[in-house]
């Protein structure tokens, strides 16, 4: 369709103050914390469903891709409109619609900022467990559509555990619901094959949320090791005793360093590594919890505890670990950050293994990641001016996510396939495993209108598309990422 | 039906003697809604599970797939039956790394031996169903979605499935997830598989998260005069912060059913954690007994006991059923579960029934049995209790019903879907399963 014409058409939809199609207005919606861009023809803001069910019967009958933003937070391309076209901001669909206390759920549009869910619902001592780093930017809509993690998923579980039921429009405008607050809706489970498929089924307009009872004490405090390999050791053996803490993120030196100079949240510069433990419940059980815990670390190397005994104090330790990713930028310019997860008891070998992938490709890597879920955040530190580096920061990231496959992980935890990883796909997935998901995605969205060539490899022909490609290209700054 | 004159010949050539049983008697013990199979296969690989499904895919034949036949009877009627595929001979646990808190297991193992190998290493997988004890598997246990008191505190079992493998009607050997706790890559399968009767394709294999088992537990089992009293307890107990891990409120019936004393309403609690937690939460939820006027609570500390009994609850809803009788998974909001008890009970008097209802009153699933002796009046119970629940957002599933009854009930499951819903579970259903080879007419509006 030509521009003009899609202009005018968006505009009887969506108004003047909805829309923005002047190259330099959709400019800052080329990109997405991933290392991708592409620049959309247009940016719509629905404010209804109605609204967004009209545009997807427009982009149907005209073939026009329409790709669906949150707080463009994501690290693996989700938001980014590779195929050009309309990209949907979900800014001004950010209403909690229902909080139902007894029942224990709230309804809230997609574009509902995390970190606010949790805060506006606070009062009546309920919470909503999903807590991406990214939470204070990012939205619910994003977090479903990527399945989002977070430090507290080891004990609450991702996303996905806490998405009770949907609304969302298909390419074409049918608006449909899914799923229900009651349990165990009959049928096939829409809303869990929904979650988590990176926005590429239909575009989410409403979701119905668990909450739950905030628990009555926390007991957050530091490990202090030598090294990584202490520290790994450490989470292997807490995990293999059987205790499920609700956090347990781990930090090598450099990260400490980084997160110490710009934020100051307390953590030892000293220490080789860093274990970042939380366990909450009734205040009778932390004690003993937290001995339990600590003698494990003890055993296994750690030279000190430090508790934050103060609420400050911990929220400072969190703002730390959160805020970690931002603080990288001091020290390089660019990092590139990975995601992979391997079982929990590999943990000491392949984080040995990842120093000597470092060695061999002559960069520095940091690690930060979500310890007692083996979710591991490698971040390539480099310096993308530098002649010659890019080949070898790509090389040494399929490096690394290759060892996680080949000890029995997989190549994303929680940042999505998108267009990162998607020629990484083939590594874990057969062509039958990936034509049964292509299968099901066709039911929903087979002209590919919503969301188009992502999550599945691309064929080999449309080498110009791939990631490898682009990211020689250009790199957007990351200073403000989210790990 | 598309003739096979050779069909045991064939059979035999894809898996031998060991893969088939045609005695009439073999064939009538596994009959699902009077269709005795012509075959039962048992294949002991996934390569011989996709031979028999392509065979039977490309000759029309119809497939069931059935487990430690427990679950086999939830569903719509079969439109028709040729096969019988039995997990019984892929039955091993995969992979077990209790470092890990990950299992790996087949389709056929028993949920009864999981569970004890699981607790060698001091851990359980929070999957719950009823007939444990009489042989209830784990793929069947998946592939009906099953649930017991204890998803108040570790929700649905799909939150404890990372991995499946699978085996299409076509033969396509496919997959989802992987082995990992965190894993995002690709679309979720596992979702996408649990819950579906075998209607998509056969679960063969599955990789579950794992849980450490709770140091210490404790039962309270307190004694209400009315349903409402008993079910704002329940809920009082979440809200004031006691965490407990499972309530259930039960009725006269389903009190005696489980061995518990004759009284109008019982309320059940768990607690698990740590001696000092425990003690804290027994305390409180003492108090909150005594400020609503109840006599007790009734404490059950010995584990063997506590175990029996709540082994009794979850498998509730199970029972050979001989005769006029029902058994309905209802779903309703947490806070419905009184309102169900009187509706329930109302409808029963009005329609001549004798029902027993047991309520998860912290998650919002109950499960009703109940024997009837006019059957219009029992499709009327049915029907009224169905409109009823869907009106509050809820569901009923008729999950067993004499097969009179349930040809005339016209879909165990309702009208809760909307036409959007369903066609997009038609449109999977075509997709995956293209000639319908897989359990014809029994899940949801007929697929």
């Amino acid at each position: 369709m030509d521009k003009q014409v899609l202009v005018a058409e968006l505009l009887k939809i969506f108004g003047p103050d909805g829309l923005l199609y002047a190259p330099e207005d959709v400019l800052v919606y080329e990109y997405d914390f991933s290392l991708d861009k592409n620049l959309p023809e247009a940016v719509v803001f629905p404010s209804n469903t109605g609204q967004l069910a009209v545009l997807l019967k427009l982009a149907a009958e005209n073939n026009i891709p329409v790709t669906p933003r949150g707080a463009g937070t994501g690290l693996s391309g989700g938001a980014i409109a590779v195929r050009g076209g309309i990209v949907v901001a979900m800014a001004r669909l950010k209403k909690l619609m229902k909080l139902d206390v007894a029942n224990r759920y709230a309804v809230v549009q997609p574009g509902h900022v995390n970190l606010e869910l949790s805060t506006e619902i606070s009062p009546s001592g309920y919470f909503f467990a999903p807590d991406p780093a990214s939470q204070k930017a990012s939205t619910i809509g994003g977090n479903l559509a990527l399945n989002a993690g977070g430090p507290h998923c080891l004990a609450y579980g991702t996303t996905t555990n806490h998405i009770l039921g949907l609304e969302m429009v298909l390419p074409g405008g049918e608006v449909v619901r899914t799923g229900s607050a009651a349990p165990d809706r009959p049928g096939y489970d829409l809303t869990g094959f929904i979650v988590g498929s990176e926005g590429t089924l239909g575009i989410v307009t409403e979701a119905t949320v668990k909450i739950m009872k905030k628990p009555e004490a926390v007991s957050t405090f530091l490990a202090l090791f030598e090294d990584v390999g202490a520290a790994s050791d450490a989470v292997s053996a807490i995990i293999g005793a059987g205790i499920v803490p609700a956090a347990l993120e781990m930090m090598d030196q450099l990260t400490i360093r980084m997160v110490e100079e710009a934020l100051q949240a307390g953590y030892p510069p000293e220490a080789g590594a860093v274990l970042l433990i939380e366990v909450d419940g009734l205040k009778e059980s932390l004690d003993e919890l937290t001995g339990t815990i600590v003698k494990i670390c003890r055993d296994n190397g750690a030279f000190d505890v430090k508790s934050a005994t103060t609420e400050e104090a911990r929220t400072k330790l969190w703002a730390g670990r959160k805020g970690a990713a931002g603080a990288f930028g001091r020290v390089a310019p660019n990092f590139y950050l990975h995601d992979g997860v391997v079982p929990r008891s590999k943990l000491p070998e392949v984080l040995r293994r990842i120093g000597e992938i470092g060695v061999e490709y002559d960069l520095v890597i940091a690690n930060l990641f979500h310890a007692g879920d083996g979710n591991l955040h490698p971040n390539i530190m480099f310096d993308a001016r530098v002649p010659g580096v890019m080949p070898r920061v790509i090389e040494a990231g399929e490096k690394i996510l290759h060892l996680c496959v080949e000890v029995g992980g997989t190549i994303s935890g929680e940042h999505g396939i998108g267009t990162e990883k998607q020629e990484y796909m083939s590594w874990i997935f057969t062509e039958e495993d990936m034509a049964t998901m292509r299968k099901v995605k066709d039911v929903f969205n087979p002209a590919e209108i919503i969301n188009p060539w992502k999550v599945f490899p691309t064929k080999k022909s449309c080498g110009e598309i791939s990631l490898k490609m682009r990211l020689l290209k250009a790199l957007p700054n990351m200073d403000e990422a989210w790990i | 039906m598309i003739e096979t004159d050779n069909l045991i010949q064939d059979l035999l050539g894809i898996g031998g003697e060991d893969g088939l049983s045609t005695g009439q008697a073999q064939l009538d013990a596994v009959a699902l809604d009077g269709q005795s199979p012509r075959a039962i296969v048992r294949p002991s690989t996934a390569e011989e599970a996709a031979a028999y499904l392509k065979y039977a895919n490309s000759h029309g034949l119809k497939v069931a797939i059935r487990g430690g036949g427990v679950h086999s009877g939830i569903g719509n009627p079969l439109e028709w039956l040729d096969i019988v595929l039995t997990t019984e001979r892929m039955a091993a646990i995969t992979e077990y790394s209790p470092a890990d808190l990950m299992v790996g297991v087949q389709a056929g193992v028993k949920l009864s031996d999981l569970k004890a190998e699981l607790a060698k290493n001091g851990q359980f997988l929070p999957v719950e169903a009823a007939g444990l004890l009489q042989g209830a598997t784990i793929g069947g246990a998946i592939a009906s979605n099953t649930s017991g008191p204890f998803r108040l505190a570790y929700g649905p079992a799909r939150d404890w499935l990372i991995g499946v493998k699978f085996v299409l009607a076509d033969g396509t050997i496919a997959k989802g997830g992987g082995k990992v706790v965190k894993n995002v890559a690709g679309f979720d399968m596992m979702k996408l598989f649990i819950g579906t009767l075998g209607t998509l394709g056969l679960i063969y294999e599955m990789n579950f998260k794992l849980l450490p088992l709770p140091p210490l537990t404790s039962t309270l089992v307190v004694a209400f005069d009315d349903y409402q009293a008993a079910c704002g307890l329940a809920l009082k107990a979440i809200d004031t912060g006691t965490f407990p891990s499972a309530l259930t409120v039960l009725d006269r019936g389903a009190a005696l059913a489980v061995g518990l004393p004759d009284r109008t309403a019982t309320l059940l609690l768990e607690v698990r954690n740590t001696a000092q937690a425990l003690e804290r939460q027994v305390r409180d939820i003492t108090g909150l007994c005594r400020e609503a006027g109840a006599a007790g609570p009734d404490m059950l500390d010995g584990s063997q006991e506590q175990h029996d009994l709540w082994q009794k609850v979850t498998g509730f809803g199970y029972r050979e059923l001989s005769g006029q009788g029902l058994a309905l998974k209802v779903s309703t909001l947490p806070d419905q579960s009184a309102a169900l008890l009187t509706q329930a009970h109302a409808l029963a008097d009005r329609l001549s029934l004798r029902i027993s209802l047991l309520s998860h009153a912290g998650h919002g699933l109950s499960w009703l049995t109940g024997s009837y002796e006019d059957e219009d009046k029992a499709l009327e119970f049915v029907r009224e209790l169905t409109s009823w629940a869907e009106r509050l957002g809820g569901s009923v599933a008729a999950e067993r019903l004499p097969l009179a009854l349930k040809q005339r009930v016209g879909d165990v499951w309702g009208t809760a879907l909307s036409e959007g819903e369903l066609k997009l579970m038609r449109g999977i259903k075509a997709k995956l399963d293209p000639e319908r080879t897989l359990g014809p007419g029994r899940f949801v509006a007929g697929i």
